[in-house]
């Protein structure tokens, strides 16, 4: 494992870390959020055309791409019938002075743990539906997460893009041969991937006395604590973990994860939207705003290959 | 020093929320929350859960966790007083 740059990702001084507590206190954020709004919200489904479902979310000024691969393999030994979930996350460099290239760092390999135990945990994937020969052969979806630009808040926008990617995740055409050989054609699918059931996370951090919602980068290098919440599509709360040297009353536990259930079913409710079959491909909503698009759009200043 | 800091996990095994959790329990139990705190000051310093619980579940988690937060930081006073106990002839 790499060393890791430690936290926070940005030294600010004093009197701004002073001003952003006070001005929570007062129920306002320096970008004029409300403590409990969310940074604008935009998805772009099937961003990579090799992947078997991809999505793009731009959550503020972060950036999270996520891929999902399908590839045939063995089971573990001790489920025989169902496919293998794998996630892991890449802090692309060129997204934060503090990412240095080489192995996922600690902080890389934590935020992939805590997607993949909401996911593990909630049983977003019907695994046992991913058995192609049973107890040999087996789907093992690979998920992988690379943040592209570091805005604070790399968990939500990390499990926004993998359900958004795995609910437009395919399975690709398989067809039995001799003996145990299996013929796959990935330019044609068979179906979608099977999932169960939705969940996100939400990351409420504690700014002074104060709790809020999806954390900038600058928030979080201020925040005392953090906590991150697996919010389910029926109300459940699909795992939980503090983080950061700092504490939570009771009070303020209790606090964070009713207001993590709110935020996260209106989450899961925008990515239902995005993927709503629809006429034209950009929909806006109400304020938190939410872009939505569909199908392959370059970023600016990139080649545009289906031009 | 402001405070001890006592911990336990709460789990959740067949449909039923425990203290305590042994190592069976976490193995095939449905849920698993570490809690650690320092009681006096209403601090929680480390919270995690691994598994599904409903809201009402998981408030009713956390108070069997203070319960055994309390007993077992009512102990850890208790052997440190003892420890400096001396006995006047």
């Amino acid at each position: 494992m790499s060393v890791s740059p430690t936290s926070p990702d940005v030294i600010i001084s004093k009197l701004k870390a002073e001003t952003l507590a006070a001005l929570a206190k007062k129920g306002v954020r320096s970008d004029e959020r409300g403590l409990e709004d969310f940074r604008r919200l935009e998805i772009v489904t099937n961003y990579l055309p090799k992947a078997e479902g991809s999505a793009l979310v731009r959550l503020g000024d972060t950036q999270v791409l996520v891929g999902v691969k399908l590839e045939l393999g063995s089971p573990y030994p001790d489920t025989p019938d169902e496919g293998v979930l794998v996630v892991s996350a890449e802090f692309v460099p060129t997204a934060s002075p503090a990412f240095e290239p080489g192995p996922p760092d600690e902080n890389a390999i934590e935020l992939a743990r805590v997607i993949d135990r909401v996911l593990r945990e909630y049983g977003v994937i019907d695994t046992s539906k991913l058995a192609v020969i049973p107890g040999r052969k087996v789907w093992i979806v690979w998920i992988d997460i690379y943040v592209l630009d570091h805005g604070g808040n790399l968990v939500d926008a990390s499990s926004i893009a993998v359900l958004a990617a795995l609910l437009t995740a395919k399975i690709p055409q398989h067809v039995l041969g001799e003996g145990e050989s299996i013929h796959v054609d990935k330019t044609v699918a068979s179906g979608p991937l099977p999932i169960l059931r939705k969940a996100v996370t939400v990351t409420i951090g504690k700014l002074g006395d104060s709790l809020i919602v999806d954390p900038t980068l600058e928030e979080e290098s201020v925040i005392s604590s953090k906590i991150i919440i697996g919010v389910g599509e029926d109300g459940l709360i699909a795992g939980l973990q503090k983080t950061g040297d700092g504490y939570l009353t009771k009070q303020e536990i209790e606090g964070a994860v009713s207001l993590a259930l709110r935020k996260g079913s209106e989450l899961i409710a925008k990515i239902n939207e995005c993927l709503k079959p629809r006429e034209g491909t950009h929909v806006e909503t109400a304020e938190p705003a939410t872009t939505i698009q569909e199908g392959l759009k370059p970023l600016e200043g990139m080649p545009d290959n289906n031009a | 020093m402001k405070d001890l800091v006592a911990a336990v996990a709460v789990g959740k095994v067949d449909g039923h929320l425990i203290l305590d959790v042994d190592q069976v329990e976490d193995n095939y139990g449905e849920a698993d929350m570490p809690v650690a705190m320092a009681p006096s000051i209403n601090a929680i310093t480390l919270l995690q859960l691994n598994g599904v619980l409903s809201p009402s579940e998981f408030s009713e988690a956390l108070n069997l966790a203070f319960k055994g937060i309390n007993e077992v930081y009512r102990l850890q006073k208790e052997t440190l007083r003892n420890k400096y106990l001396v006995r006047v002839e």
